[in-house]
C-alpha cells in the first residue's frame, strides 16, 4: 500500500467490561450505544457485535461529517455474530429447533447488511475475518476497494464477548472502531490523518507489545484473557487522536505487519 | 487469469468427474449424516474424509478436511508461483459462511452435557472464519495477505472480487481462493426454521421447485498476474438489495445491477454474454426475482443452468464453486442442464436449458445471491 489512505473521520469505543458491575472502581455500565443509523424497526434483538458497528459507524461518520449513503462498507471482527451463534447452538440443544429471526441475523455480514437495508444503499459491503490479525487484513480489503474507485469506504471493526461456552480463554473485551477512508480527499476537507505503506514489520516492535495489551481488561479476577484480537485498531485510532508520525505494528505472529500513521495535528 | 484449479464436491473429487456428472445431470444426493428432526436430503462428499496429521489437531474440522481433499489439485502450480514471484506475494482468501462450526456443535454439546471442555476444540483454529486460510497458508509457504470473507452465500464469489483487487492494486501476484462450507446441523436447521428447505433434490426454475437442499464441497482457484490457465476472471460485479436480511428483493433489482456493474467492470456488452450460471437456489422467491434481474440486463435468448439440483447449495462455496463450473465450460465448450427444471416455470421467461449442449462460450457470467442481500456476479471469459 504505498498510496497513502486518507482518514476523513474515525472514532472507537471500549474496550468496556460488561461483568465488571461486580468489581468496585471499575465502570459499572458500557455507555449507551448509538443505533441511530437503523431505523427503529431494524433494531430490536440486535446483537452486542452489531450495536458496536453501528455505534462506532456513528461516531466516525460524524467525525466525517458524512453520511453511510454512498459509502463501501467493511464489517472486520474475528468471531463476528459469535453470540448468535452459541444461541443457536443452544436452541438445538435445548429445545431441538431454531430460532429463524436468530438464524438470519447469525451471519458475519449481518450488521452491514442491517446498515445497507435501513440506509437503502444498494453499493457493496463485505465482511472479513482474519483473527489476530483482522485489522492489517482489514486494511488490505479496503486499500484494494479504493484503489479499485470503490471511494470512499466505511471500514468498522467491533468485536463481543465470546460466550463462556465456547471459550475459557477468549474472554474479550468488547471494542469497535470505525474509520472513513478515501483516496481522493478534497483538499478543502477536514482530514485526520493519512495510512501509508501496510507491509510486514522488520521485527516485533515495542508498539506491538503496547498493542496486544490494550485489549486487556482491568484485572478482577474473573477473566484470563488472551491478547485482544482487535487490539491494534485502538492504537492506530489512539495514533490518530494524539497526531503526530508513527510506525504502528499491527496483529501478532511471527510475521506481524505494519503500517504508517501521520495523524493531523489536534486542532 | 484463473492459473489453476481443483474441486471435491458431492459430484467428484476432480474437474474431470465433476464435470462429467454436471453433463449428465443426475442429482447425487443422501441422507444428512446426522439426526434431524425433519426429513431433507444433502449433497455430502462422498467417502471417509482424512483426517488431519496430529500436529494440526486444533484445525482438523471437516471444512479442513474438505478442503485438504482438493487442495492437491493446486499444489504444483501454487509451487511454481511461489518460485516465480516469492512466497510474500502470495495471498491465501478464504470464502466460507459456516467456518468450522461443524467442529463447534460436537465441542458444544460435550460442554452443555458433562462440563468439560474438548481439547481438540480451539476457538481460534477450529471455529474461526480464518482458521482455514492459516492452515493453507502455512501447508502452501506463502506469506501474503490472508483473510476470510464471509458474507453468506456470496462469501466466495467476494472472495474471488477481493483477491482480483489485491493483485491490481500490486499488494498480491498471485492469490489462492478457497470457497468451502461444510455440511452442519446448524445450517440445515436454519434453513428448515425458514420454511426454505426442501425433502428432496432442489428444482431450480421448475414449476414444482419447493425449496433448496444443502450441500458441500470446496472449489480452489489460483488467480495470478500473468500465465495460461481455462479462464480469465474479468470481473466481480457487486452491489446490496437494500431490502431484506434473507428475502430477495422480488423485482431482482440489486441482483440486476451486480450483472451490470460486473459486465461494465469487464467491458463486456450484455450481448456478448453467451451463458448464465444462475444462482438458481430452487425457492420459489429467488427463481423469479431472479430472472427478473437476468432479463433486465441480458437477452431472453442467452442459455441459463443451474447446478443446484445437482450439488445441492453450497452456500459460502458456491460462488467459487460454481465459477468453477463455468471456467470448466468455457474450456470445454459444453454447457450443463439445469437439472429438475422440468416442467418449467412459465413464469422465469428465461432460456433454461434441459439438457447439456456443446456451445462455444465466451464470456459466461456467475451469479451469486446471499442473506443480507448481497449479490455477486461473476464475470468470466476464454483466454
Amino acid at each position: 500500500m504505498k498510496q497513502a489512505l486518507t482518514v476523513l473521520g474515525f472514532g472507537s469505543i471500549g474496550p468496556y467490561n460488561p461483568a465488571s458491575h461486580a468489581v468496585p472502581g471499575t465502570p459499572i455500565e458500557p455507555p449507551k450505544l448509538d443505533l441511530a443509523l437503523l431505523e427503529r424497526t431494524l433494531r430490536r434483538g440486535l446483537s452486542d457485535v452489531t450495536r458496536l458497528f453501528m455505534h462506532a459507524a456513528k461516531l466516525a461518520l460524524d467525525d466525517a461529517g458524512r453520511q453511510p449513503e454512498g459509502m463501501h462498507v467493511i464489517f472486520a471482527s474475528a468471531f463476528g455474530e459469535i453470540a448468535a451463534a452459541e444461541a443457536l447452538l443452544a436452541e438445538a440443544y435445548d429445545a431441538d429447533g431454531s430460532s429463524p429471526a436468530r438464524f438470519r441475523n447469525s451471519v458475519h455480514n449481518t450488521a452491514p447488511g442491517l446498515l445497507s437495508i435501513s440506509r437503502k444503499n444498494q453499493l457493496a459491503c463485505t465482511a472479513v475475518a482474519a483473527g489476530w490479525e483482522t485489522v492489517p487484513m482489514a486494511l488490505f480489503e479496503a486499500a484494494g476497494q479504493l484503489a479499485n474507485g470503490d471511494d470512499p469506504v466505511l471500514l468498522v471493526f467491533a468485536e463481543e464477548r465470546v460466550p463462556g461456552a465456547l471459550s475459557a480463554k477468549h474472554d474479550h473485551a468488547p471494542l469497535a472502531a470505525a474509520f472513513v477512508l478515501t483516496r481522493r480527499p478534497d483538499p478543502s476537507a477536514r482530514q485526520r490523518g493519512t495510512l501509508v505503506n501496510l507491509r510486514r514489520a522488520p521485527r516485533p516492535s515495542a508498539a506491538l507489545s503496547r498493542a496486544e495489551t490494550v485489549g486487556e481488561l482491568p484485572s478482577d479476577g474473573l477473566m484470563t484473557v488472551e491478547s485482544h484480537p482487535l487490539a491494534s485498531v485502538r492504537s492506530l485510532a489512539q495514533a490518530l487522536e494524539q497526531g503526530g508520525s508513527q510506525t504502528l505494528t499491527l496483529g501478532e505472529g511471527s510475521e506481524p505487519w505494519c503500517v504508517d500513521v501521520h495523524a493531523e495535528t489536534k486542532p | 487469469m484463473i492459473a489453476a484449479i481443483g474441486v471435491t464436491s458431492a459430484l467428484g473429487d476432480s474437474c474431470d468427474d465433476v464435470f462429467r456428472a454436471l453433463l449428465q445431470g443426475t442429482p447425487v444426493v443422501s441422507p444428512p449424516p446426522f439426526a434431524l428432526p425433519f426429513v431433507t436430503v444433502t449433497g455430502s462428499l462422498t467417502g471417509p474424509l482424512d483426517p488431519l496429521p496430529a500436529h494440526l489437531r486444533a484445525y482438523d474440522t471437516r471444512l479442513a478436511r474438505i478442503t485438504l481433499r482438493a487442495l492437491p489439485q493446486v499444489t504444483a502450480a501454487v509451487e511454481r508461483a511461489r518460485s516465480r514471484y516469492g512466497r510474500e506475494r502470495i495471498g491465501v482468501l478464504v470464502g466460507t459462511s459456516t467456518g468450522g462450526l461443524d467442529a463447534t456443535e460436537p465441542a458444544y454439546r460435550l460442554y452443555r452435557k458433562t462440563g468439560q471442555r474438548d481439547p481438540a476444540f480451539s476457538l481460534r483454529q477450529s471455529h474461526a472464519f480464518d482458521a482455514l486460510a492459516t492452515l493453507v497458508r502455512d501447508l502452501l509457504d506463502v506469506s501474503g495477505p490472508c483473510y476470510a470473507v464471509s458474507t453468506a452465500c456470496t462469501s466466495s464469489a467476494k472472495a474471488l472480487a477481493s483477491a482480483r483487487r489485491l493483485i491490481q492494486a500490486d499488494f498480491c501476484d498471485a492469490v489462492l481462493v478457497v470457497g468451502v462450507d461444510a455440511l452442519c446441523e446448524t445450517t440445515l436447521r436454519g434453513f428448515h426454521a425458514l420454511g426454505v428447505l426442501s425433502t428432496q433434490a432442489a428444482r431450480p426454475f421448475c414449476a414444482q421447485r419447493d425449496g433448496i437442499h444443502i450441500g458441500e464441497g470446496a472449489a480452489l482457484m489460483l488467480l495470478q498476474r500473468e500465465g495460461e490457465g481455462p479462464a480469465y476472471l474479468s470481473a466481480v460485479g457487486e452491489s446490496s438489495d437494500a431490502h431484506s436480511m434473507s428475502a430477495p428483493q422480488p423485482e431482482g433489482l440489486g441482483a440486476s445491477d451486480a450483472i451490470t456493474r460486473g459486465l461494465a467492470e469487464a467491458g463486456i456488452h450484455p450481448e456478448q454474454v453467451d451463458f448464465v450460471n444462475a444462482h438458481g437456489t430452487g425457492t420459489p422467491q429467488n427463481d423469479i426475482a431472479e430472472s427478473r434481474a437476468i432479463l433486465r440486463v441480458l437477452p431472453a435468448q442467452v442459455p441459463v443452468s443451474s447446478t443446484k439440483g445437482l450439488t445441492g447449495h453450497t452456500l459460502g462455496a458456491c460462488g467459487t464453486l460454481e465459477a468453477l463450473f463455468v471456467a470448466l465450460s468455457l474450456e470445454r465448450g459444453e454447457l450443463p442442464p439445469s437439472a429438475g427444471s422440468a416442467p418449467l416455470d412459465t413464469g422465469i421467461g428465461l432460456h433454461v436449458l434441459q439438457q447439456s449442449v456443446r456451445h462455444s462460450v465466451r464470456v459466461a457470467l456467475s451469479n451469486a445471491l446471499a442473506f443480507g442481500g448481497s449479490n455477486a456476479c461473476v464475470v468470466l471469459t476464454a483466454p
